[in-house]
């Protein structure tokens, strides 16, 4: 290693050789050894760096203790306001009955029903219902549409 | 997904088997909670459990506070520190114990935090703006270790928001440049050089 490049290295990553690039802190301990001046820089640098490393005061236990029950409050706080309104989506999107392993019953069941089988039910009741109707009425159907068609359709296209 | 079928993640996150370990034998101790790892108590928040969010909440608030002070400044420190916990706790479901460890993510949400404080700072009128808390009038600040601090912050105070961010992480957070790179979301290199000009401009204004 060049002092160059051990000067860079200081200037980017400090004296804490640990955090260095793996194969540069053989090198750079090496270095040191052979060259006073890499030394000497070394020693200041080392300097500078426990001064960026400065601690700040931390908080008291007090005050630590103060905002950790803050935040708790807040959290508790949220949870009571969230859960109904969160009990009720999870529900409709079938989730939390399913995972939790709830009954589905009345309503519930209803809606925790996956939406796109329940439009494909629908749409078959729909269907069979119509049918069933159709089929039923198809007598009193005649009934009403033939003398309409023979009386009123059939002179006006004429 | 519940605590068990997360066993294999948190085992190549490096979390020691006694953590994980089920045991039948009647004698079998589970370790405390107040001494779980913090990926272990982020799974149990996650399920809900307000308990281990607290744990997690103690164990590091004062350095969410002590990385505030210094990218955003004292007055708003604990402020931050608050809604970071509180959007954690938000977002708890989140949290993927294979996606990296918890400090990362920590410490991203933190950042993310601060940088609206500073940008909201800036768009603020002058008149409406939060006074400062003027540290050279503490009578504690006679301490030479607090003097110190209150030079180093006024210096930090003064640079590039990414450089302060980047000095703080790798000098207060003890973090390495990959591990800072990887909370700013920033290329290695990137990192690299703004730990070289931060560090360039701070011996020049602490010299």
């Amino acid at each position: 290693m060049t002092p160059e490049e051990f000067k860079a290295l200081i200037d980017v990553h400090g004296t804490d050789l640990i955090k260095w690039p793996h194969g540069r802190r053989v090198a750079a301990t090496a270095l040191m050894g052979a060259d006073s001046r890499a030394r000497d820089l070394f020693a200041k640098s080392r300097e500078f760096d426990v001064l960026l490393r400065a601690e700040e005061l931390g908080l008291s236990e007090g005050r630590r203790e103060a905002l950790t029950d803050g935040i708790m409050a807040r959290i508790v706080t949220m949870e009571s306001v969230s859960s109904p309104r969160d009990a009720a989506t999870s529900e409709a999107r079938g989730v939390a009955s399913l995972d939790s392993g709830m009954s589905l019953s009345g309503l519930g069941a209803v809606l925790a029903f996956p939406r796109p089988a329940m439009v494909l039910a629908y749409a078959t009741l729909g269907l069979a219902l119509g049918i069933g109707m159709g089929l039923g009425l198809l007598p009193t159907t005649y009934a009403v549409i033939t003398p309409g068609l023979v009386e009123g359709v059939i002179p006006w296209i004429s | 997904m519940t605590l068990q079928t997360n066993t294999a993640l948190l085992k190549g996150l490096g979390v020691r088997s006694s953590w994980l370990a089920e045991s039948d034998d009647a004698s079998y101790q589970a370790p405390s909670l107040d001494a779980s790892p913090d990926e272990i108590l982020m799974l149990r928040a996650r399920e809900g459990d307000q308990d281990a969010f607290r744990i997690l909440v103690t164990r590091h608030i004062d350095r969410i506070v002590g990385l505030a002070r210094r990218v955003v400044g004292p007055a708003e420190a604990e402020d931050i520190a608050q809604e970071v916990f509180l959007k954690l706790w938000e977002r708890k479901d989140q949290w993927r114990p294979g996606e990296g460890g918890f400090r990362p993510w920590l410490y991203r949400v933190a950042l993310n935090r601060c940088i609206d404080y500073t940008r909201r700072r800036r768009n603020v009128p002058i008149e409406d703006a939060p006074e400062q808390v003027d540290e050279g009038q503490n009578p504690l600040e006679a301490c030479d270790s607090k003097q110190v601090s209150a030079r180093l912050r006024d210096a930090v105070a003064l640079l590039p928001e990414r450089q302060k961010i980047a000095i703080t992480l790798y000098y207060n957070e003890d973090m390495t440049a990959a591990e800072a790179a990887e909370v700013m979301g920033m290329r290695l290199n990137a990192v690299e050089s703004l730990l070289k000009r931060g560090r360039r401009k701070l011996r020049e204004l602490l010299s």
